[in-house]
């Protein structure tokens, strides 16, 4: 691996590490900013009900960005999450590059009580954009799938 | 000195409800012997078995269940316990079998239910094990609309007969194409059974939605076109017959009701409760439908299908599918607050320290009349035995039904 490489596969394990530190300080605006502007975001599970991987999510930027930024109008979980990720498994292929992430969130209740709330993958596509890195798709495989409780917060 | 929250309100029994018929375990075991074992149920969708051979394996009150397509293209349902040692005889929620073997001693079962081969069958010769009397346990099943049903009760009438005139709205929607389970997902809710059917009845909680309070201009509005409406047996429902477009251009969505059902009109909407705990909800391009099975009093297991038209193109598809899980995914406008909802109720329910709850709105049908629920929980009363105000009272003449 060149040096340039390293460098590249350094950036984008930062860029997805930061993208779930954003979630955790839910500053949410700032994570839309993200996805490259055709970017999708995708939220998938395997149904064994069904024998097929279903979405349960799936916006592109300009719709997702409506979206998210409606979330304080709703009602919502009070529940705080926390992102717990793996080292991201990345490779990088001039502007592009792709990354595989093992995740957790937990979920402490305002009264301090803490649970895992969801395990997955992190299954990403990103584009060098100017001097940094975007999501084309940022693609969030749950294998959790009887979630405790309903967020419109992304995962 | 009494607690003046279990202090009956100064209104008619049919107005109000105890909150101990959510709480107490005795009225859910209750529940499961003269409801849940005595009216149709809900399993699946056809669609989750197109070939001969597939099958799903679920729940009803609380007794596992097979449910298959066998050779001739019919669908059964057996319970789903051999009847050697009571292992069960699948042990995945679907797939594709030619016979069922079970795991354990390798007993085997045609997909008609009937023991074919038991291993090693020397050692039973000498008590004359009769294996025509050891098939698979059957259930009652019967399918109307694409929908399947079980019931418990040999007694009890036919589906279609139980279910009566609550089918014609969903007539359209339903069984005018094949249509699909396009999408998945379930929960475990805190919270009891009823409150998520009470949930899904009755629409003054339209207030808990920030997207139904820009969409649907009939939520906050003194009269509607869209109409409350009963029928026998505790069924109900809630759609218009002339012009009532949910406006999903106030809200700022567009292009996501493309490929609009037979039958429905375009933004139309329209909500079916079967009693005791089926819920179909259409939203004009897309179909959802909630089947609980109850764990116990305090935890409700959800399902939510998401149906749409089997042989859609892949555009048509991925409309239907933003549309449902714009609403009704688990990230959706709506579901969590649902959720959330329920979930606080009865956290407070548990508690005990507010007895009852109001169900005194008349509104002549509109849409924020609490009417369906007062004849949902007149016809619980009547299968129970038990007001649903005064669940525990002795003498059986309180008993409003
Ligand atoms: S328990 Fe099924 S074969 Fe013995
Ligand atoms: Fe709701």
């Amino acid at each position: 691996m060149s040096y340039e490489n390293l460098v590249d596969a350094f950036e984008v394990q930062q860029f997805i590490q930061r993208t779930a530190s954003l979630l955790n300080a839910e500053k949410l605006s700032e994570w839309v900013q993200q996805f490259d502007a055709a970017g999708t975001y995708e939220v998938t599970a395997y149904s064994t009900e069904l024998g097929k991987e279903l979405a349960w999510w799936k916006q592109e930027l300009p719709l997702l960005q409506k979206t998210i930024s409606e979330v304080p109008r709703h009602v919502r979980d009070p529940a705080r999450r926390l992102h717990v990720l793996g080292p991201p498994l990345v490779s990088v292929t001039g502007d592009e590059a792709r990354g595989e992430t093992a995740f957790s969130v937990f979920r402490t209740l305002p009264t301090g009580e803490t649970s895992l709330f969801a395990v997955g993958r992190y299954l990403d596509e990103l584009v060098r954009v100017g001097s940094g890195w975007r999501f084309s798709v940022h693609r969030v495989q749950l294998e959790t799938r009887v979630l405790d409780a309903f967020t419109h917060l992304p995962l | 000195m009494q607690n003046p929250g279990h202090l009956p309100p100064a209104l008619p029994p049919s107005h109000y409800l105890d909150n101990r018929i959510f709480t107490d375990p005795s009225i859910f075991r209750e529940e499961q012997e003269r409801l849940f074992s005595k009216v149709w149920q809900f399993v699946c969708h056809e669609s989750e078995l197109p070939n001969s051979g597939d099958f799903r394996t679920t729940q009803v009150a609380g007794k596992p269940l097979i449910v298959v397509r066998d050779e001739s293209g019919s669908i059964r349902s057996f319970f789903n316990v051999c009847r050697h040692r009571a292992a069960e005889v699948v042990r995945s929620e679907s797939g594709n079998v030619r016979s069922f073997t079970c795991f354990y001693h390798h007993w085997n079962y045609g997909l008609d239910g009937s023991l074919r081969v038991v291993s090693k069958p020397e050692g039973y010769e000498r008590a004359c094990l009769d294996k025509a009397a050891l098939g698979l346990v059957p259930v009652r099943t019967e399918s109307v609309l694409g929908l399947v049903f079980t019931c418990l009760d040999p007694d009890a009438p036919a589906l279609q007969e139980y279910l009566g005139d609550i089918l014609q709205p969903l007539q359209g929607p339903l069984g005018s194409v094949p249509m699909q389970v396009i999408h998945f997902h379930k929960a475990v809710v805190k919270a009891n059974w009823k409150l998520w059917q009470d949930n899904n009845s009755e629409r003054y909680h339209s207030m808990l939605h920030t997207i139904n309070r820009s969409t649907q201009p009939w939520v906050l509005g003194k009269s509607s076109p869209m109409k409350l409406r009963l029928f026998p047996n505790g069924h109900s429902g809630y759609w218009s017959d002339g012009e009532a477009a949910v406006a999903y251009e106030r809200g700022g969505y567009t292009n996501v009701t493309g490929g609009t059902l037979p039958g429905m009109r375009d933004n139309e909407m329209r909500v079916v409760n079967f009693f005791p705990d089926l819920m179909v909800n259409i939203r004009s391009n897309v179909v959802r439908i909630d089947r609980m099975s109850p764990i116990d009093e305090q935890h409700t297991m959800i399902e939510w299908r998401g149906l749409g038209v089997a042989d859609d193109d892949a555009e048509t598809r991925e409309l239907r599918l933003r549309h449902h899980n714009m609403f009704w995914g688990p990230a959706g406008r709506n579901l969590p607050e649902d959720l959330i909802a329920v979930e606080s109720q009865y956290r407070s329910m548990r508690a005990d320290a507010v007895r009852y709850s109001i169900l005194a709105r008349e509104e002549d049908l509109n849409p924020t009349d609490d009417a369906n629920l007062r004849a949902y929980y007149q016809e619980w009363g009547r299968l129970m035995g038990r007001s649903a105000s005064a669940p525990f009272a002795r003498d059986a003449q309180e008993v409003t039904s």
